[in-house]
């Protein structure tokens, strides 16, 4: 063989062998790249969702917050003036008392301040925790409050279950509690934007869930809207929604359309 | 330098090069999990190979290719082993079992036809393209499952990169190796510098494996 036909083969080989050997480089190179570039992305999507559930803890604590506030307000405005008002008069029947001029037909307006009292004080506790749910569990609840709504007259609220009382023993009071707080919250959206005239409540349960659909003939929203506006809001009442929906491990479906719209709360019965 | 002398230190670096990754190895024993069990076992053979071709080559007769070619088909062997065991799947780990069985009889064919004088090209060439194809299906898992938060301290990462720089340099090198054995003797003897390169290459990131192994971790 020549040598230039040997040199030539030498050379067709060593760039055979380079080219093979800088395949496996760029295969190595990039095994190495793109493993870094998805825990960068899996870290990233990690923070995005801590930072998602931080602000719904602090939506949730801000809730609590106005809560007591509330609470705080009610009884600095409302019961402390009456309970000024008793005291003073208290101190004038002692007085009245000494000088023998007491007349116990006074007493009347004490006790009609003292019912206000009593009536401002338990309006603070249902405000708290309702007691109507403590004692008749949630079904009969929402019922309670649909009939009020339909008495008040401003529009026509329906309410159906079939759903037996045990089967919604399966959640616990406080997470009975969180469903009708979340019902609540989502019927005084409906309530307040929706401009809705007619309204039912139907609540169903299947073996794996309850659930509690909300139909209205008023202007509805969308999930992606929906998301938008919880994202964007700076009231906590949606926040606090999303917050209570978690922890229940619930979903929560907006539907539109053009005669009804509905929101449809999917509750999952503990396994 | 001289060309003949770089060429005989790289080829003296290759073959006690092997005894590297080894002496690693077995510091390393305890803390390895089973299929790095087997890549020890790999190169305590390569070892002995070494050793003893070099023996043989001195003191009864200079043509070793024989122990080579029977060194070859033990290697792909245990490789295929490794690489089964890093598999959950079990079609996956038969069909590598086939494969096994399949080379050795191409490979005891080959020997029987080419004689035992002569390197088996046809084998070593099979060999690479599996190990190569089992080294880039073996990234595509890791890539996938995504379980280590730093590749490179990822014993696997480097054992690897080493199989798949090694089998893809001399792949082209052993395509060519017969005919240039046939007309360019020289010419092969030059060019087969570049497998002990590989071969260098091999060892250090195999040794970086080892190096990199803590306990539980492959």
């Amino acid at each position: 063989m020549e040598n230039q036909e040997i040199t030539n083969i030498k050379l067709l080989i060593t760039i055979g062998i380079f080219s093979t050997l800088f395949i496996a480089a760029v295969v190595i190179l990039f095994v190495v790249y793109y493993q870094r570039k998805m825990l960068l992305k899996d870290a990233s999507i990690k923070l995005m969702e801590q930072e998602k559930q931080l602000e719904l803890f602090k939506a949730t604590v801000a809730a609590e917050e106005q809560q007591k506030e509330k609470i705080a307000r009610n009884l600095h405005d409302e019961i402390n003036p009456l309970l000024n008002v008793l005291k003073y008069n208290l101190a004038k029947y002692r007085i009245r008392a000494r000088k023998n001029t007491f007349d116990p037909e006074s007493l009347i307006t004490d006790e009609e301040t003292l019912i206000k009292v009593m009536e401002g004080i338990r309006t603070t506790c249902l405000d708290l925790i309702p007691s109507f749910l403590l004692q008749n569990g949630l079904i009969p609840s929402l019922e309670e409050y649909i009939n009020n709504v339909q008495k008040i007259g401003e529009l026509n609220a329906e309410f159906e279950s079939d759903t037996a009382p045990e089967k919604v023993e399966q959640f616990s009071t406080q997470e009975q509690l969180n469903i009708y707080r979340i019902c609540l919250e989502i019927l005084n959206n409906i309530f307040k934007h929706s401009r809705c005239t007619f309204f039912k409540m139907i609540v169903k349960t299947s073996e794996s869930d309850l659930t509690i659909n909300c139909i209205h003939n008023g202007k509805g929203v969308t999930n992606e809207e929906i998301e938008n506006y919880t994202n964007a809001s700076l009231g906590l009442g949606l926040k606090s929604l999303k917050a209570r929906t978690l922890l229940l491990k619930a979903s929560i479906n907006y539907s539109k359309n053009i005669n009804t719209s509905s929101v449809e709360l999917i509750i999952p019965f503990k396994q | 330098m001289n060309k003949d002398i770089f060429i005989q230190i790289i080829s003296w670096a290759s073959a006690i090069g092997t005894s590297i990754p080894l002496f690693l190895g077995v510091f390393r024993y305890r803390y390895l999990q089973n299929p790095l069990k087997w890549i020890v076992l790999l190169f305590g053979i390569g070892s002995l190979t070494e050793l003893l071709s070099l023996i043989y080559a001195t003191s009864i007769n200079p043509n070793n290719v024989w122990i080579f070619n029977s060194y070859q088909i033990l290697e792909t062997t245990i490789i295929i082993i490794f690489y089964s065991m890093l598999t959950q799947v079990k079609l996956k780990k038969r069909l590598l079992y086939l494969f096994i069985i399949l080379f050795t009889i191409v490979s005891v064919y080959q020997i029987s036809n080419i004689g035992s004088a002569r390197l088996n090209d046809l084998s070593f060439s099979i060999e690479s393209i599996i190990v190569v194809l089992l080294t880039i299906l073996n990234f595509h898992s890791i890539l996938k499952k995504q379980v280590y938060t730093n590749i490179l301290n990822a014993p696997i990462f480097w054992i690897n990169s080493g199989f798949l720089i090694f089998y893809c340099g001399n792949l082209f090198l052993h395509i060519f190796s017969q005919y240039l054995q046939a007309h360019a003797i020289n010419a092969f003897f030059e060019l087969w510098v570049f497998h002990s390169i590989f071969n260098i290459i091999l060892y250090i990131l195999i040794s970086i494996g080892f190096w990199k192994t803590k306990k539980s971790q492959i």
